[in-house]
């Protein structure tokens, strides 16, 4: 298990993403002492809830992954944990013999395990990252998909 | 002092004398660079056929990913396909909102536009115009870009780019005013020189320096590598040529459209009492050192004989380095005449700006400087970690972006957003100090800075 003092780093840093996107509350009063959702925002508690899904099930939690038609499933709700940005995650896991296998056998395995966090932890990072620093968006439709003008 | 670190003295000059002249390997094949070079007999007009700076400028600068920079027609019509494509709608703010950004950076006369809106491309004021310039012409006249077209104004445009030092400005002036502005517009450069560094080098290969008549200067470039030896140059170690001039009204009869020219300032101030019709002390003339009139000066002179001579016409762009200094809030009434200066700045720009003047101005703070000057400036570009003026100071007009912008947008140094009243688009642009040196697949090596003196004033100032 990693200590609490290695984790400290990457939680001040997640803060300050955070802290500087979250927008205030300005209108009626709100009881701010109760939160139920991560990071106070609904988006993100419920894309951190998909990506949980999604890693469950092939580790044996929740129905298991038993014919092609279940992987093909599994791999929808995988793009949606993604919002689509899989990085080739999904084509791997439908294509390559070896990935279909695993996802259809031993839960227990490390292959398995290694295979997962390899393909998946990395883009489902990425859109969480994106979903937590593109909150105050709203505010202004214009910033939100567009990067700085190359001149 | 031994022989042996003597040797080793002269053979660092020697190394920083060579990087130089690799680093700043002038462009001679130039229309502009044929005509100030004096060992021919040419003059502008009849170099038609050799290409403008402009034209090749752009291609010695390079992104951070090791791509180079396109021309502007290519990255315009790239904005079109993605309109095309994919509506209106999802179109890169730059151009949706042309008032943003496009239309402080492409300078168009009224006969242009005439020519655009009526689709008169053969008008000989379209078709001769330079390649680069034509093609983002010819680009402002398709249908579906008629709304960019509308929304340009004619005339001179200003932009001011505003943080604390670092956050990109002179890199900003370097790329939108030194490379896009001679590539769309043909523009010509006017870099007032303050003598502590030079801001524009990463332009110099490109660059004409101006020298004041009969000054004596002292020219010194110091690597920031300190195994390396300060070096005494000659400005043509780094600039492509020099110029003498004998007053601003003598300078403007000098310049070419499309030549970049870095000015240094002229310690004697020589008719720029007559133009400004305010106080210029040059330092031995004074009594007391509060006297003496800051070199900055010169650039109300410069503005007042582009705004009424009429020497030269051509679209023109004045990078104003520390401009809060030169137009500060509350300006004294000294014997320089800072007063009379400073409130005379805005009428003589609302002059020179019909004129095709264009000017960017460069400051730490917008708040700091008098509001009349404010209130004439359009456009604004806000860098880095910077925040954008409040609403509520004078003379600024409508924000239309809020205070913590660049902050939540976490903007790298190289990217900011440009605003004028009720649009905003954000920019970036690449860094200039990695220019590529010319002929070469390689960033140019100097780190350090250059400055420069002037021996006498400096003695007639000590002398007070």
């Amino acid at each position: 298990m990693l200590a609490d003092d290695s984790l400290v780093e990457a939680c001040r840093a997640g803060m300050t993403v955070l802290a500087r996107s979250s927008s205030e509350y300005t209108g009626e009063a709100v009881d701010t002492s109760k939160q139920s959702y991560l990071a106070m925002r609904p988006a993100v508690d419920d894309l951190a809830d998909r990506q949980r899904e999604v890693l469950e099930r092939p580790l044996g939690f929740g129905q298991p992954l038993g014919s092609r038609a279940d992987v093909r499933e599994w791999v929808r709700s995988v793009i949606r944990a993604t919002k689509g940005h899989d990085q080739g995650a999904t084509e791997k896991f439908l294509w390559s013999p070896h990935r279909l296998d695993a996802l259809r056998g031993d839960p227990s395995s490390a292959t398995l395990h290694l295979m997962l966090a390899d393909d998946l932890l990395r883009p489902m990072n990425a859109a969480l990252r994106q979903t937590a620093a593109a909150a105050t968006e709203q505010a202004d439709e214009d910033t939100t998909t567009h990067t700085p003008f190359r001149t | 002092m031994s022989k042996s670190a003597q040797k080793r003295r002269e053979k660092g000059k020697q190394d920083v004398l060579d990087m130089l002249h690799a680093d700043f390997k002038a462009w001679t094949k130039s229309r502009q660079a044929l005509h100030h070079s004096d060992d021919e007999e040419k003059s502008y007009d009849r170099l038609g056929k050799y290409r403008n700076d402009g034209e090749h400028i752009y291609q010695q600068f390079v992104w951070d990913d090791g791509t180079h920079m396109k021309p502007m027609h290519k990255v315009l019509a790239s904005l079109t396909r993605t309109a095309r494509r994919y509506g209106i709608e999802e179109a890169h703010p730059v151009y949706r909102h042309p008032e943003a950004y496009l239309n402080a950076l492409l300078h168009l006369d009224d006969s242009e536009k005439w020519a655009l809106e009526d689709g008169r491309l053969d008008d000989p004021i379209i078709a001769n115009a330079p390649p680069t310039r034509r093609k983002v012409l010819r680009w402002l006249a398709q249908e579906e870009n008629s709304h960019v077209l509308s929304a340009m104004g004619d005339g001179g445009t200003e932009i001011w780019a505003h943080s604390e030092p670092g956050e990109g400005k002179t890199s900003f002036a370097n790329v939108i005013g030194g490379v896009r502005m001679p590539e769309v517009n043909n523009e010509t450069v006017l870099w007032p020189l303050t003598l502590d560094e030079l801001e524009c080098l990463p332009l110099a290969p490109w660059m004409q320096v101006a020298v004041p008549e009969g000054i004596e200067y002292v020219v010194e470039a110091k690597p920031r590598n300190p195994s390396l030896p300060a070096v005494e140059i000659e400005l043509t170690d780094v600039f492509r040529s020099t110029l003498t001039y004998s007053s601003p009204r003598d300078l403007m009869q000098q310049i070419v459209p499309g030549g970049l020219y870095a000015i240094l300032p002229d310690p004697l101030f020589r008719g720029c009492e007559k133009l400004c019709r305010a106080a210029f002390n040059p330092a031995r003339e004074v009594e007391e050192p509060a006297e003496v009139t800051p070199l900055r000066d010169n650039i109300f002179a410069l503005l007042e004989s582009r705004a009424k001579d009429d020497e030269f016409l051509h679209p023109t762009v004045i990078i104003a380095d520390e401009f809060g200094d030169l137009v500060p809030l509350n300006p004294e009434n000294d014997e320089s005449d800072t007063n009379t200066k400073v409130k005379g700045y805005p009428v003589a720009l609302g002059k020179a700006r019909k004129k095709n003047l264009s000017v960017i101005s460069l400051s730490h703070s917008i708040a700091r400087v008098d509001e009349g000057v404010r209130e004439k400036n359009r456009w604004f570009a806000t860098m880095p970690n910077t925040p954008a003026p409040s609403q509520s100071l004078s003379g600024i007009g409508n924000v239309p972006v809020d205070t913590n912008y660049t902050g939540k947008r976490d903007f790298s140094t190289g990217e900011a957003v440009v605003w004028r009243n009720q649009n905003f688009a954000d920019i970036s642009w690449p860094n200039p100090y990695r220019r590529l040196r010319l002929g070469e697949d390689e960033g140019y090596q100097f780190r350090g800075e250059i400055s420069i003196r002037y021996p006498r004033r400096e003695e007639a100032i000590h002398a007070l």
